[in-house]
């Protein structure tokens, strides 16, 4: 009877939740970015300053004041550019699914708790950090790319590591103990050199202790060997070939035929090795890790199953190994966030990827067609405004060989082939989705950008008559007024 | 004989072309009719180095900057209004405004301009590209006019790179979703100052009400 009223009272309050609660994405036919509602910012945004994280920083007490003063005022600014930059999600499923994982690893350690803030952060970068103050930032790419909770909650018993085993105050002593001895200047490449080695010996710590953290928790520590396989792979989604999928599948319609010339082994390698070249250089190759923060994935594996092995689980008392059922669709919601933040952020190339890619998995859904359509139409726009150069940047560093070879092809394409895959992908989308408002506009403009104001004419003035309070009818009326 | 002295001079200039300020300001084709006020998105300073002084010298910059074009505007008689992230600040201001800002600067960006420029490119990049159409910001901004009672927005940012200081002015009409005024300034100078900032905002704006009203 007691169970009856308690799972009753679970199940009022979960609706409760989503009734009053925060902005949740719906993922089927169409998807709806998430969006918060308007309200105000969080304090938390406002009310610090250097003393209070000076107040903050775990063993900042035993730092030289000056120095503890520069490591507070940096992470004023990190924290003042990231409030300012407006790159992050308040207050939605994702981060709330966060939070509750977080709750999760720090139900152990209660006096801990108040130590840490998290945010999660729009970037598309599979990382993770944590500053002195332990202001915990997740970044979106990392959720997209990870497999289960357990992974997620490896990565962030990491990052809380390096904040309760005092890392940041450590390195920073360490290093001033061996320049006063060295008498070495702070900017030598000495200096760097050992920053650079106590950073790596502070990794190899906080995967040591992340695996204590989670014994205590209902987590599986051995996902923390395939959550840094994720860190080295960076590759979302691995069951198909999104080059193939976007050649034959969208490439290839009755509107346009792609052309072998896009997809050249030379124009593919000439753009590996520009990647190469921009992301390493020779030094890095041969000494391994020796110029990294972090060390080599494959010797913090071995150690971090070196760890486990010594590690006696069974002596710790499980309820029930967790894996919640929800991480699939909260790894959903940030893949179709990765393709909104790419549209958000103007990286046309690498929305299509993303976006190319799940539809793979979701055919049908129109947020990802549209989208798809939308980046097309844009690459088209900015190659033929810069006389058929584009200005394709990279959004991520990444080593994705999978976008490369999207990218390169993209490069690849004259203006005209672009103006013309546009139009086929829009008109395709039109045809299949005859009262979708966006398809209709990017018709439209597509149309004019491709078959000149004349033909988009027709386009424009249906897009008026079905949508007479649309979303466009400014911009619809301002092009008709310009082309009269 | 003759000829040396010219020799002379140009060898001399040729090497002082680093000092040389260089400048590019774009008006494009469509002039308007400036009709109501500007809202001017986060106006930033931002000094790309490693000295450790230079985030609390580039906020006070920003203030300056801050005061210079409330001065400025009030000089010239534009209706100009400065929003920057406050305490009173709401969410949207975040999903409106600074999203706004980012996408026209990335619309700009997409082009071959000195805020895209690196060592890969010479100066002489800049002046071989003349761009006939003015950018578009993706639609889904028309609504702000009806929102905040104007459709246009300005973003004014001062980047100190080593060797020299990027001054840009960058400005969209939300209703046709194009960019109507690009200022864009590159000064082989390695120090900012306020005189530099005074400088650009009172030109910037006397040229902005020359140009569009």
């Amino acid at each position: 009877m007691i169970s009856k009223a308690v799972n009753i009272s679970i199940l009022l309050f979960s609706l409760l939740l989503i009734c009053v609660g925060n902005s949740v994405a719906q993922i089927g036919d169409d998807y709806v970015p998430i969006r918060t509602k308007d309200s105000k910012l969080p304090n938390e945004f406002f009310n610090y300053s250097k003393a209070t994280i000076s107040a903050n920083i775990n063993g900042g007490e035993e730092l030289d004041p000056l120095k503890l003063d520069k490591l507070s005022r940096d992470i004023y600014h990190f924290r003042k550019e990231y409030t300012e930059g407006g790159n992050f999600y308040l207050n939605n499923e994702l981060t709330n699914y966060v939070q509750g994982t977080a709750n999760e690893l720090l139900a152990s350690m209660p006096n801990e708790k108040s130590n840490f803030t998290f945010y999660l952060s729009r970037s598309m970068e599979i990382n993770a950090f944590c500053m002195a103050d332990g202001t915990v930032i997740i970044n979106l790419g990392l959720i997209a790319s990870l497999d289960n909770e357990s992974q997620l909650a490896f990565i962030m018993a990491h990052e809380l590591s390096h904040y309760i085993k005092k890392h940041s105050v450590k390195d920073m002593q360490r290093t001033e103990q061996v320049l006063s001895y060295d008498n070495t200047n702070q900017g030598s490449n000495k200096s760097i050199f050992r920053r650079l080695q106590f950073s790596r010996d502070s990794e190899f710590d906080a995967d040591g202790f992340a695996i204590n953290l989670l014994a205590a928790t209902n987590f599986d520590p051995n996902e923390g060997v395939t959550a840094l396989e994720k860190l080295r792979a960076q590759d979302t989604l691995t069951d198909s070939d999104p080059t193939q999928i976007l050649l034959t599948k969208y490439f290839e319609t009755e509107y346009c035929h792609f052309d072998s010339a896009w997809i050249s082994e030379e124009a593919i390698d000439k753009m590996n090795s520009r990647e190469k070249s921009n992301r390493t250089n020779l030094l890095a190759q041969d000494f391994g890790d020796l110029l990294s923060t972090h060390p080599e994935i494959e010797k913090r594996q071995y150690a971090l199953k070196e760890i486990i092995s010594n590690f006696n689980f069974e002596d710790i008392e499980k309820t029930d190994r967790l894996e919640r059922k929800d991480f699939d669709y909260i790894k959903q919601v940030a893949q179709f966030e990765m393709v909104e933040n790419s549209m958000r952020s103007s990286y046309y190339t690498y929305a299509l990827y993303n976006a190319v890619r799940l539809l793979e998995y979701h055919p049908k859904n129109i947020y990802l067609n549209t989208t798809l359509s939308k980046s097309l139409y844009w690459i088209s726009y900015y190659k033929e405004i810069n006389s058929g150069k584009s200005e394709i940047r990279q959004p991520i560093t990444t080593n994705d060989k999978a976008f490369f070879r999207v990218k390169a092809i993209i490069e690849n394409l004259d203006v005209t082939a672009a103006k013309k895959l546009s139009y086929g992908n829009a008109k395709i989308l039109s045809d299949e989705l005859p009262s979708n408002e966006l398809t209709l506009f990017y018709m439209a403009l597509n149309t004019e950008h491709y078959l000149g104001k004349n033909a988009s004419f027709t386009y424009y003035n249906k897009y008026l008559k079905t949508y007479p309070n649309g979303q466009y009818v400014t911009f619809v009326n301002n092009r008709l007024d310009q082309m009269q | 004989m003759r000829w040396i002295p010219i020799i002379l001079s140009l060898i001399v200039f040729s090497s002082c072309s680093r000092y040389i300020t260089i400048e590019r300001s774009e008006r494009f084709a469509n002039k308007e009719e400036l009709k109501k006020k500007i809202i001017c998105i986060d106006p930033q300073v931002r000094l790309v180095g490693f000295a450790q002084n230079d985030a609390d010298e580039a906020t006070e910059l920003e203030n300056w900057l801050i005061e210079e074009l409330e001065y400025a505007s009030r000089q010239n008689e534009i209706e100009f209004e400065v929003v920057r992230l406050t305490k009173e600040s709401k969410f949207d201001y975040y999903e409106d405004l600074l999203r706004l800002k980012k996408e026209l600067v990335q619309a700009n960006n997409s082009q071959n301009t000195p805020l895209n420029f690196n060592s890969n490119h010479g100066y002489n990049a800049i002046t071989k590209s003349v761009f006939v159409y003015p950018p578009l910001i993706a639609h889904d901004f028309v609504d702000l006019s009806k929102k905040f009672g104007t459709p246009y927005y300005s973003s004014i940012s001062i980047i100190k790179q080593p060797g020299r200081i990027l001054l840009y002015h960058l400005m969209v009409n939300t209703d046709t979703a194009e960019t109507v005024y690009r200022e864009l300034k590159a000064v082989g100078k390695s120090k900012l100052k306020k005189k530099h900032i005074s400088q650009f905002v009172y030109d910037s704006l006397t040229m902005l009400k020359a140009d569009l009203k």
